[in-house]
């Protein structure tokens, strides 16, 4: 943690002069690190008894020269799966490093990106720690890192933003690429090449009257196929292609009082995917989520922030789960260039499948993040 | 209906201290009644919450020049030009930062005054020149805005000599507005020292001019040493009006050679440069100079847009004229309308909208990050989806083995 602070002292002093330019994206350095833990503790019901994941990010956006900036990501992250037949994987270390060029082509108006991704993390797993991979992907349960490492990947994109009356309107769309590997390590005779995604996102948002906004998104990701090649327990050669994804997301935020109220929505969708065999009805899916937070500013430089969820899950045609959750956030300016974000959170719900059958599960969610920089 | 007396605005602001346009009116209600140190803060504390606002960048701004933080004033200024707001703002901005500037050389001139019995003990900069107006002695009038014509052009013939410093123009008018030396005339060599004491510049060029009926000008200078009042060298000359560039060049000349500075070539040739071939340009723009240091903004803009018009390769008249355009616009243009032109400026309202369309294109921790409370802004929580979505997005061994359903945690083992 020592070592992390002190790159991003050296990259907050490197950003100072260059960020007086302004014209990047990022008007100053940011940097941000902390811990962030999340576990699920499911009843019997179901094979599967625990699920964690603990992880500490390092994330810094960093303005360069005129229009260009950066921004870069990595975590080290550790998971573990526990089954009831006593089954216990575990799987810890570095994650995928995300190394995002942004080049502003018209301050507040257009920028262009290039991402890579740069494959730090186990992109290569043993087929017996699978199954904490796997868990870890759910979009249900929503792990704060999904994966613990890919392949080699190019991400290029492009966003606009524009006054249309009172809405601002955002577009964007990317297309990203990723080499082939190995999934398993204890089997390289499989080769996993990823399908091109292309991604389009359009966003409108406004403020309403002095003391209100509305933001709307909705996203559609397209993939072509995925190709295996070699064969082992999991799949066999030939290709997969996943089902196109669309998410729409909504926020409201309502200045009440002294108080901010947000209510907040997304809704995941995705088409069931398919191979030679035809469509697989079991990658269908819908995550819809809602959220309502009340901000509460008890200080110039403290907030707490309760919060209320609810989610659901539908998989297939059957409904996968629902889990409500409480919470609170404290958000504090320990100095002018350093804050502290404080969550918990309680989770609680069911998870089914018509073949595994139903558990009850509750969960826990503990994090701290430090945000350098303004 | 947002209240508006002082004491209400104040209660609000307290009642709401992360609400930025509570404490933004309040900082207007504070400027508006000419209480700029209160202003300020109020500013500071709306720019806590939306560091980025530009309506209160602008109040900041302004209220900088009010409590005469010239620096700061000209910094915030210059910040807000970088965010490429809609050029009619950045035309307001630099006409703001040239008023300032105006008004940073009095506060200066005045300093120094008020300090003069410490300056008068401090050491001068070596090889600091400062250029004093030159005196027309002769009795047609119109040429007497050439006292600040000819000594702009000393200036910057003798800033191409490397080895010498130059003080701007108007740092030394300014000084001489405020010792009311600048309807006196020629002034004597002990006050052309004193003012170069002031300014801590080594040596003060002082000098004359005259005309007579056959357009023949005589132009004599001399170089004072501000430490004693003593003159270190002098050069004169006559010529034709027409060649009154070609006389000020060969003055300027005897004057180095006279203090002993040896030129080398690239020097020569860059003092024998003229900055026009049309005296009548010449004479509009030094009618330019005189308006601007009056601070008459309009008429500095007119005469310094005639002398560009005659002579568009004029470069100095051409600089000035869009600088003087530019305070004059700012000049007569209220705060209230300012800081509204800069928040209706759309390059700034958009960056919020830009920063989420890239995020989700191209996801990175940076749309983790932002969610994340700043220092300076505990700002509104961020309910973007983009991190949950992204669980999808994984194309590791869980997309591998999308087969077994996305109902693994089910199924395995």
């Amino acid at each position: 943690m020592l070592r992390i602070a002190r790159v991003l002292l050296v990259l907050s002093s490197a950003a100072g002069p260059l960020a007086a330019q302004g014209v990047g994206l990022y008007p100053s350095f940011a940097g941000l690190t902390g811990f962030e833990a999340q576990v699920y503790n499911f009843d019997p019901g179901i094979n599967t008894k625990l699920v964690s994941q603990w992880h500490v990010p390092i994330v810094a956006v960093v303005p360069l020269s005129g229009p260009l900036s950066f921004d870069v990501t990595t975590n080290y992250a550790s998971q573990r799966f526990e089954a009831y037949d006593g089954t216990v994987e575990t799987l810890s270390g570095l994650t995928d490093t995300q190394l995002r060029l942004l080049y502003t082509l018209s301050p507040d108006r257009f920028v262009g990106s290039v991402s890579f991704n740069l494959p730090t993390g186990q992109h290569s797993v043993p087929s017996t720690e699978f199954n904490v991979v796997g868990a870890v992907g759910s979009n249900y349960l929503s792990f704060p890192v999904p994966n613990p490492g890919t392949s080699f990947g190019v991400t290029t994109g492009l966003a606009y933003a524009a006054r249309a009356g009172s809405w601002d309107v955002g577009i964007s769309g990317s297309v990203r690429y990723l080499a082939s590997y190995q999934p398993f390590s204890d089997d390289d005779t499989l080769s996993y090449k990823p399908g091109v995604e292309g991604r389009v996102r359009a966003g409108v948002d406004r403020l309403l009257g002095e003391r209100a906004r509305f933001l709307l998104g909705f996203t559609v990701s397209t993939f072509s196929s995925d190709d295996y090649t070699g064969t082992n327990q999991f799949v066999s050669q030939g290709s997969y292609a996943p089902g196109t994804r669309l998410i729409g997301d909504a926020t409201f935020l309502r200045v009440i009082g002294r108080c901010t109220l947000t209510a907040s929505a997304w809704d995941l969708y995705r088409v069931a995917g398919s191979d030679t065999s035809g469509s697989i009805l079991g990658t269908k899916e819908n995550v819809v989520n809602g959220e309502l937070r009340l901000t509460w500013p008890v200080g110039p430089r403290f907030q707490v922030e309760p919060m209320a969820g609810y989610r659901e899950s539908d998989v297939a045609n059957y409904l996968n789960g629902r889990m409500g959750s409480g919470g609170v956030t404290l958000r504090m300016g320990l100095t002018d260039r350093l804050s502290l974000t404080v969550v918990g959170r309680y989770d609680t719900g069911w998870i089914y499948d018509p073949i595994s059958g139903r558990a009850d599960f509750t969960g826990f969610q503990g994090s701290f993040f430090l945000r350098m920089g303004q | 209906m947002a209240p508006t007396g002082l004491s209400a605005l104040e209660a609000e602001s307290a009642r709401h201290p992360s609400d930025a346009q509570a404490s933004l009116r309040l900082a207007k209600a504070y400027y508006e009644a000419g209480r700029f140190a209160d202003a300020r803060r109020a500013v500071g504390t709306a720019l806590l919450v939306e560091p980025q606002n530009p309506e209160a960048r602008v109040y900041l701004g302004l209220c900088y020049e009010k409590l005469a933080q010239f620096d700061s004033a000209r910094t915030t200024y210059q910040d807000l030009i970088a965010t490429h707001p809609t050029k009619s703002v950045q035309h307001l901005l630099r006409g703001r930062l040239a008023i300032l500037e105006h008004e940073a050389l009095v506060a200066a001139a005045r300093q120094a005054i008020a300090n003069e019995s410490l300056l008068a003990r401090t050491p001068p900069e070596p090889n600091t020149v400062a250029v004093m107006p030159l005196h027309y002695a002769g009795t047609d009038s119109s040429y007497r805005p050439l006292e600040r014509g000819l000594a702009a052009v000393m200036i910057t013939d003798l800033s191409r000599v490397r080895e010498l410093k130059v003080l701007e123009r108007a740092r030394l008018q300014a000084l001489l507005d405020e010792l009311h030396l600048s309807s006196q005339g020629r002034v004597d060599l002990a006050t052309g020292a004193r003012s170069g004491r002031l300014l801590r510049a080594a040596e003060v060029v002082q000098g004359q001019f005259t005309t007579d009926a056959s357009s023949q000008v005589r132009l004599d200078a001399t170089v004072v040493r501000a430490a004693d009042a003593q003159v270190a060298a002098s050069g004169s000359g006559s010529d034709k009006l027409q060649a009154l560039f070609n006389l000020e060049k060969m003055v300027v000349l005897q004057l180095l050679s006279r203090l002993g500075i040896t030129l080398t070539p690239a020097e020569r040739v860059a003092i024998s440069e003229r900055p026009t071939k049309d005296m009548v340009a010449f004479l509009l723009y030094s009618r330019g100079l005189e308006a601007d240091d009056d601070g008459d903004f309009t008429g500095a803009a007119a005469a310094f847009n005639a002398a560009a018009e005659r002579d568009p390769t004029f470069t100095q008249a051409v600089q000035q004229a869009a600088s003087a355009r530019a305070a004059q616009a700012a000049s007569v243009t209220p705060a209230t309308s300012l800081a509204a032109a800069a928040s209706a400026s759309t390059g700034a309202s958009t960056s919020g909208t830009l920063g989420t369309a890239i995020n989700a294109a191209v996801p990175s921790g940076a749309g983790v990050l932002s969610s994340v409370a700043t220092t300076a802004g505990l700002g509104l929580p961020s309910a973007d989806p983009n991190r949950i979505a992204e669980g999808t997005l994984t194309d590791g061994p869980a997309r591998t083995a999308i087969d077994a359903s996305v109902t693994l945690i089910l199924k395995l083992p």
